[in-house]
């Protein structure tokens, strides 16, 4: 039996093994999630190694406010008819190498005065986007559903750029792309951070054409260069930390806030509104359900907190109630948003500790807010890592083009063959990349993150023009 | 004998009275009682203000007078005004009038849009914006005339501006 299985082990080694010279196999055996293909041509290094950016460089850069241009190449946008709008999604999904050129110029010519004014805004010096936060969460942004078709028409010009084999013109392209999703990515909100990263994202696929084209230029140092993270959400996030006070500044410090019963009535009824916990029409009796499910737990909060029980008693029931949630609200607020001032792949199980304590919090009444409000950071921290995450494979990919330069077109048996240039970590794991060759295939690959779906893991399938 | 004399003296005066032929006086009634009230009467302390007064207030009213038949024909509006009938202690009137709801404000998303849109990015990216309504060349835009309210056709000719602007310039150059 024993023998039995020896030889059983061995066989199996030997097939595997024969297996792994020849072809890749399916995706399905590999549990792998479903590869980019990308057909390279060899690209040594520029004799100028910076002489490709995927930024404008500060020489291009004139003074004035982005956010002036962007937000008239969104309204020019928010002048298109549907039909205008929808040529651009028709040619967004078609590659280089199948592009209708007329139909192409033709699309791009109609909206050529929104591309000057992104060409124009990529090469400000600033980009203040001066938006009221006093507003808080009924900040209005109607603009930003126009940046969507406006990347998808820099993506055009670019894939029209590489088809016509015009590389600098594409590059001019993609720097005016990536300055947007940085601007963008860097105003105040949230929800801006994760626009500017979807941006980044498309930008990144063109990036993927232009060094699949004949005699394009090696872009190691171009992808090496960019900013890391690429889009910051910094401020975003800490709009986030403080949004609830900014919407309404008596919550800021309740304790010392004295609206009497009838303005604190009308705060909560707001709050309860905002949040979606209003029960529908009754949202008169929204704050008085509120102060029944909680008021008792609130006033032995404040009791705890050293507060004479006479002075608990004469305060508004709903003042009582406002200060214990606000309170449980920052409690796990601040469990949470630490977590994101340190690398993804150290913030993770972190993160997954609040959770767990925002789960259990639930079932207290102080947790209330916090469960309502607060948004899923962890996820926003995978967005802003894939991006990263992308480029830092992109690198490799661009080491492997060098490697084939030097090497008669053969693809590195393994990324440490490569010795021109340095090859970055997944920075979601800080752990190398995946790379395996199959024949005359490589894959690259990360391992599929908690938070994204098997089928958009990244995934590579390198193979060298004939 | 004292009163021989006295008679005496009497007679005298008749007789010269007597001799006397009547005239007509020297003095008119009707004037002489205008000078009297007039003499009588208290010094003007207000010189000319009472003058001047009248005639500030008579030239006020003929301005108001042109100006009101020439002014434009005012437009009636109605105006819905919401008295409120609750008391409100005046800390809270006081939030709630500086700080109206965030349900009354205009807004093209749905209430609360900022979480729900935070919500949809976070799981679907750009795909979750909402799309852009049509308003472009299929909408009917309103002319400058329009928004302004004015008519071009009642405006001067051009060249009393622009003409000249460019006819400076070009004369620079």
């Amino acid at each position: 039996m024993k023998r039995l299985s020896v030889v059983l082990a061995l066989c199996a080694l030997g097939l595997s093994a024969a297996h792994a010279g020849e072809t890749p196999p399916p995706d399905a055996e590999r549990d792998l999630p479903p590869a980019t293909i990308l057909v390279l041509h060899p690209a040594p290094e520029a004799v100028l190694a910076l002489k490709h950016r995927l930024l404008p460089g500060l020489l291009d850069r004139q003074d004035g406010n982005a956010a002036v241009q962007y937000t008239r190449a969104a309204l020019m946008m928010s002048e298109r008819s549907d039909e205008q709008l929808k040529a651009i999604d028709e040619l967004r999904n078609v590659p280089a190498q199948d592009l209708d050129r007329e139909k192409a110029r033709a699309v791009l010519a109609l909206f050529q005065d929104a591309l000057q004014k992104m060409e124009l805004a990529a090469r400000r010096k600033r980009c203040d986007w001066d938006l009221d936060l006093s507003q808080g969460f009924a900040l209005l942004m109607q603009d930003l559903m126009y940046y969507r078709q406006l990347a998808r028409l820099l993506r055009i010009q670019a894939r029209l750029e590489i088809a016509e084999a015009d590389y600098e013109q594409a590059l001019h392209t993609l720097q005016t792309g990536f300055a947007m999703a940085q601007h963008v990515g860097e105003a105040p909100t949230l929800i801006h951070a994760l626009v500017g990263m979807a941006l980044a994202d498309i930008m990144l696929g063109s990036v993927e054409e232009l060094i699949q084209a004949p005699g394009a230029p090696n872009l190691y140092w171009a992808l090496t260069a960019l900013p890391r993270p690429l889009v910051s959400a910094r401020k975003g996030i800490e709009t986030e930390l403080d949004v609830l006070a900014l919407t309404y500044p008596e919550l800021r410090d309740p304790e010392s806030s004295h609206l009497g019963a009838a303005g604190w009535r009308a705060l909560t009824e707001q709050v309860l509104i905002l949040a979606g916990a209003d029960h529908g029409s009754k949202k008169e009796l929204a704050p008085t359900l509120a102060a029944l499910a909680t008021y008792t737990d609130a006033k032995r909060h404040l009791l705890e907190k050293g507060r004479p029980p006479e002075e608990v008693e004469a305060m508004p029931v709903l003042h009582v109630v406002a200060i214990y949630m606000m309170d449980g609200f920052r409690r796990l607020r601040d469990q949470h948003f630490k977590w994101h001032y340190v690398p993804y792949w150290q913030a993770q199980k972190g993160f997954d500790g609040a959770e767990a304590r925002l789960q259990e919090g639930r079932k207290t009444t102080d947790a209330f807010l916090a469960a309502l409000l607060l948004p899923a950071l962890r996820r926003a921290g995978f967005q802003i890592v894939k991006i990263d995450r992308r480029v830092a494979a992109l690198r490799c990919v661009e080491a492997v083009r060098l490697y084939a330069a030097s090497h008669n077109g053969e693809l590195p048996r393994s990324l440490d063959d490569v010795t021109q240039v340095p090859i970055p970590l997944n920075p979601a794991t800080n752990e190398p990349f995946d790379y395996r060759v199959f024949a005359d295939k490589a894959v690259l690959w990360a391992p599929v993150d908690p938070q994204e779906s098997a089928e958009r893991a990244l995934r590579y399938e390198l193979s060298i023009a004939r | 004998m004292f009163r021989e004399r006295q008679y005496e003296d009497t007679d005298a005066i008749e007789g010269a009275l007597a001799s006397l032929k009547p005239a007509p006086s020297g003095i008119d009634r009707d004037i002489l009682m205008f000078s009297a009230g007039q003499a009588s009467r208290p010094a003007r302390r207000f010189g000319v203000l009472w003058p001047l007064a009248t005639s500030g207030a008579l030239l006020a009213a003929v301005i108001l007078g042109i100006a009101l038949l020439t002014q434009a024909p005012q437009r009636v509006t109605e105006k819905t005004v919401f008295v409120p009938v609750e008391s409100a202690r005046p800390a809270a009137r006081a939030y709630v009038e500086a700080r109206p709801a965030l349900w009354a404000r205009e807004q093209p998303w749905p209430r609360s849009n900022y979480l729900e849109l935070r919500q949809k990015v976070l799981a679907g990216g750009l795909d979750a914006l909402p799309r852009p309504e049509p308003t472009g060349s299929a909408a009917r835009k309103e002319t400058v005339e329009e928004l302004l309210g004015i008519s071009f056709s009642r405006l001067p000719a051009p060249d009393h501006f622009w003409m000249n602007v460019r006819r400076d310039r070009e004369n620079r150059l």
